[in-house]
């Protein structure tokens, strides 16, 4: 019986740190310092256009990014190349739902191979660059990075997102 | 449907707003998205394979002007709309500049080629993840006026300057329909010609290709478009250097470079290409990188690409030069004319501070990283 009792205490508390990592997931961060701090992060960016969901038509603009339905995003921001003639590229798509997340990392990759098939016509350099790009998940933030110090904007998020938790 | 095409609607509403402070707001024009209005999917909806009315990369158009070319001929352009009109002004204005009597339609062909790589350029916001193109990037029109163009401008304004000349001439796009070019017919053969890939350097590495160079580079339908077969009037193929020992490839580039050309051709055969082909390889590479660094090349690359012709190789290297602008000199500004020009931005602005005030200039100059930071 103690051990039944075990179980279901270890169950319950289970359900309550599931019920807690949920609710963090889905938490919403300051994306524009969040923008700003991944920038920051490397200094080798070119002049960078930037984009965000307080932009004026954002739910359009961010057609350029993402297929995903706007409905199910909470905020977006991206920055890039002003003239494209390079990949470097930052962008975070927050989603409502974590559960949405995995949708808006597929469309991340989508919009990558959008912008290799470019590249491979226009300019084949940076086609190497737009290939490896890092698009990965945390929580309800989908991020894609093409930069060649990607893993030291990586880190710029990942302690912006800590330092928020 | 692409995600694109799904924005059209709402771009006009971008269009309509105009600026929304933000430089994005600048990029979305009323006019593209006028004729963009009919969409992506309706243009684009027929599998059926066709050479105009197709829509590029989501935003450019490939429209018919055979009714400028048309124009022309006879002499009758009173069906023109006002547009046409002037379309056809400009492009008698190059035709009366570069065309001469006793040409022939290669002659003729080559002008506007040369004519189109050395005054036209890239529209630089093409390639951006939300494009920031100018107005009327593709069609010849905003092409001649402009002198901007993207991939569809290039091929639209070289097929109008063809069909002027009485020469035929199609726009070929590429299946994924993110490219497009054109197809040239000479003395009954047809010719690939990609100005895009060449504007800028006039390399002619893109100038009547056949179907065995181009599809190297692109895949395209060919139970639709002719097939292109001869390389007669190919010009790398004509003015190749045949080399039989890698070793004397160095010379060859570095002398033409000397010459002041802007592209050397050099042909091996498909033996030597085979059986040395990591060689040839590491051994253009090598110049490239040499010819970069040491041949007066500070504004301007050397680079290489190789095609597979008639059973043989031919390696195009292109030789791209910036225009260097000698004429600046940033160092003439006196403390008494930067202050003249803050006394009347002042008078007009009222009291500001100044970017010299700031320190920009001092703190942009130096490699200190606190500096750069404090600059934002």
């Amino acid at each position: 019986m103690r051990r039944v009792l075990t179980i279901g205490v270890a169950c319950v508390w289970t359900c309550s740190m599931m019920t807690a990592c949920g609710q963090s997931e889905t938490k919403t961060v300051d994306l524009p310092a969040l923008q700003t701090a991944m920038l920051q992060a490397d200094d080798t960016f070119p002049e960078m256009t930037s984009i965000d969901s307080t932009t004026e038509n954002a739910d359009s603009l961010f057609s350029y990014l993402s297929d995903m339905d706007y409905s199910l995003i909470s905020g977006y921001f991206m920055s890039y190349t002003a003239d494209g003639q390079t990949a470097d590229e930052i962008a975070v798509i927050q989603t409502k739902n974590a559960s949405d997340v995995a949708t808006a990392m597929d469309s991340l990759k989508d919009h990558v191979s959008d912008r290799v098939s470019m590249y491979q016509t226009y300019n084949p350099d940076e086609v190497s660059r737009a290939e490896d790009a890092l698009v990965f998940s945390e929580g309800n933030l989908a991020v894609l990075i093409i930069s060649d110090h990607q893993q030291d904007v990586k880190t710029e998020f990942m302690n912006f997102i800590s330092e928020e938790n | 449907m692409s995600k694109k095409n799904i924005v059209v609607g709402c771009l006009l509403a971008v269009a309509i707003a105009g600026t929304c402070g933000n430089a994005v707001g600048a990029v979305v024009l009323a006019h593209k998205m006028q004729t963009v209005e009919k969409t992506v999917s309706d243009l684009n909806a027929s599998n059926e394979t066709r050479e105009n009315d197709v829509v590029i990369d989501n935003d450019y158009t490939i429209r018919s002007t055979e009714q400028i070319s048309d124009a022309y001929k006879s002499g009758d352009t009173s069906s023109l709309s006002a547009e046409d009109q002037e379309t056809l002004q400009m492009a008698e204005d190059v035709l009366n500049e570069i065309i001469t009597d006793g040409m022939s339609d290669y002659d003729k062909e080559k002008a506007f080629y040369d004519w189109m790589c050395a005054n036209l350029e890239t529209d630089s916001g093409s390639m951006a993840v939300v494009p920031t193109t100018g107005n009327d990037v593709d069609n010849p029109h905003g092409v001649l006026e402009n002198h901007k163009a993207v991939c569809v401008g290039y091929a639209t304004t070289f097929r109008m300057f063809m069909q002027m000349m009485d020469i035929n001439c199609m726009v070929c796009h590429n299946v994924e329909e993110y490219h497009s070019w054109d197809l040239v017919q000479l003395d009954g053969n047809w010719y690939h010609t990609d100005i895009y890939s060449d504007v800028g350097v006039g390399s002619y590495a893109h100038f009547n290709m056949d179907d065995d160079m181009l599809s190297a580079e692109q895949d395209w339908d060919t139970d639709f478009f002719p097939a292109a077969t001869s390389l007669e009037y190919n010009l790398l193929n004509k003015e190749a250097e045949d080399c039989d020992d890698i070793y004397e490839i160095p010379s060859i580039v570095k002398d033409a470079i000397e010459d002041g050309k802007n592209s050397v051709s050099i042909r091996v055969s498909e033996d030597l290409y085979t059986n040395s082909y990591m060689q040839l390889d590491t051994m253009f590479t090598e110049i490239s990188t040499a010819a970069s660094a040491n041949c007066d090349m500070e504004n301007g690359y050397v680079y290489y690409s190789s095609y597979a012709m008639e059973g043989s190789y031919v390696y195009v290297v292109s030789i791209e030069t910036y225009e260097e602008y000698d004429d600046v000199d940033d160092d003439t500004i006196t403390d008494e004319e930067t202050q003249k020009i803050q006394d009347a931005v002042t008078d007009a602005f009222g009291e500001y501070e100044s970017i010299d005030d700031m320190g920009y200039y001092e703190e942009y100059s130096c490699d200190d990283a606190e500096a750069m930071e404090a600059m934002g």
